[in-house]
């Protein structure tokens, strides 16, 4: 007796466990997960399922990522600064060897640091065109993986904070265009000034840099918080009144329903939350997306940043104040747009996780 | 070793030379500089290629470092012809001189300045 009572509990344990999976990959199925192609080397469907069955990608994979990418941007962007240290060095040479009193040595100079400020710039135009490209990426991701988020909200009983995802996508495309449109063109502006300024030898245009600089921080810090002020806000109104929706329904189903009315809402219930673990993996799998779109151009701008901080250390002690003032004018420059990048993947973070933790 | 030589036996001779006839010791002076730049051109362009070839070696534009030598070198022979008059007396034809390897640098750098506006116009854009 107690075996055959242990048998039917094994096996309606196991078919619980079926429908539930069933359940889950069919809601997965059904949001539109598989259809939001990033690149051959990352799934967002996959990493959500592996989400699901408590499987994490193995670090060694990931660390063995962050490294190869990490030493290819510093290959690519320390080719720039031999140049920079070489062109320094043969000016050094050629004005000690002769001695650089004369005049004419001064226009030799201008040719040098032409040279030199075109090589800012085409680092500069590189690093803003890495920025462009990833926060591009991050926006496109973003719109694709609202509406699965938003599909799944509303599997998960969730119907007023769909609503809600909808403004979020318009506060998504707002942001990246104002960041794109506005402060990328206003910090670029700040580092040609200064890069301008910095020939001189006077400080005639270092204030001007300096404020365009500190516009860009201030526009980008009055647009986080504006961003995060509409997620958080109106995320607290639609969590309350889905609660008191799910529950209404619920209770709809279980008493006006009859005979059957108690079981149905079980299931519904169990479906709900069978929706609310698949829109938690949805979430997380997003994060974890969003990291892994902004982790490669982070890097390759950190080491574009390392390498000049590096040509600027090498060649100061042995050249005119001017040229390095320069590198680190246009090093400040870049770690703007760095941080600009990082803002942008920062306050998607946040989005998705609001999304998928109401 | 041997420039030195020339060097210090020029400018004794132009001191000798200087009370009796003044044309020659100026004279004096102007082959001593020839023969030192002639004797030095060998080590100088032994110097621009091993930049070159650095250069090369690094995978980079060439054509901005031919730029960077040539400038730096027309400031160096106009400051040598310029120093040169200034000795002879004629600083006026040395300020003239100065002006016109300021101007040649400037053409030299031509290509530079039309690179540098189109990538800040790219930039820009």
């Amino acid at each position: 007796m107690k075996i055959i009572l242990l048998i039917i509990l094994i096996l309606s344990g196991n078919a619980n466990a079926m429908e539930t999976e069933e359940i889950i990959s069919r809601q997965l199925e059904i949001s539109g997960a598989d259809e939001i192609y990033i690149n051959d080397d990352i799934n967002f469907a996959e990493i959500a399922g592996d989400l699901i069955s408590f499987e994490s990608p193995s670090s060694e994979s990931i660390i063995k990522m962050f490294f190869e990418k990490m030493f290819e941007a510093v290959r690519e962007s320390i080719s720039l600064c031999l140049v920079v240290i070489l062109v320094v060095m043969v000016l050094n040479i050629i004005t000690n060897a002769v001695g650089n009193n004369a005049a004419v040595f001064e226009i030799s100079f201008y040719v040098c640091y032409m040279v030199i400020f075109m090589m800012g710039t085409v680092s500069f135009k590189r690093a803003t065109d890495i920025a462009r490209i990833s926060i591009d990426e991050l926006n496109f991701f973003m719109k694709a993986a609202i509406p699965v988020l938003g599909s799944l909200m509303t599997a998960s009983g969730g119907v007023a904070r769909t609503a809600h995802a909808g403004a979020s996508v318009i506060a998504i495309s707002t942001t990246v265009s104002a960041i794109s449109n506005v402060l990328f063109p206003v910090s670029t502006m700040s580092a040609l000034i200064s890069g301008v300024g910095c020939l001189s030898g006077e400080r005639s245009l270092k204030g001007f840099s300096s404020a365009l600089k500190k516009a860009s921080l201030w526009g980008l810090g009055i647009i986080i918080t504006i961003f995060t002020t509409i997620m958080s806000t109106k995320s607290f109104a639609a969590v309350n009144l889905d609660n008191v929706t799910g529950r209404t329904v619920k209770y709809a189903a279980g008493t006006f329903v009859p005979v059957v009315g108690g079981m149905l809402s079980e299931t519904l219930g169990s479906i709900i939350a069978c929706g609310r673990l698949v829109k938690g993996a949805a979430g997380g799998a997003s994060v974890i997306v969003l990291l892994y779109l902004c982790l490669s151009p982070m890097i390759k701008l950190v080491a574009i940043i390392v390498a000049y901080k590096f040509t600027a250390m090498i060649i100061a002690p042995v050249s005119d104040g001017r040229l390095s003032g320069a590198i680190e004018e246009f090093t400040s420059s870049i770690v703007i747009i760095l941080s600009m990048v990082i803002f942008t993947a920062v306050m998607f973070i946040i989005c998705a996780g609001i999304i998928a933790a109401m | 070793m041997g420039v030195c030589l020339i060097g210090i036996i020029a400018s004794v001779l132009s001191l000798v030379l200087k009370k009796d006839r003044p044309e020659f010791s100026l004279l004096v002076v102007l082959s001593a500089g020839l023969i030192i730049l002639l004797l030095i051109l060998p080590a100088a362009r032994i110097a621009a290629e091993t930049i070159m070839t650095i250069s090369e070696i690094a995978g980079i534009g060439g054509e901005y470092i031919t730029v960077i030598i040539k400038s730096c070198v027309i400031a160096m022979i106009t400051s040598v012809s310029a120093s040169t008059c200034r000795d002879a007396g004629n600083s006026a034809l040395a300020l003239k001189l100065e002006i016109a390897g300021r101007i040649a640098i400037i053409i030299l750098a031509v290509p530079v300045i039309n690179t540098l506006f189109n990538i800040i116009l790219s930039v820009i854009k």
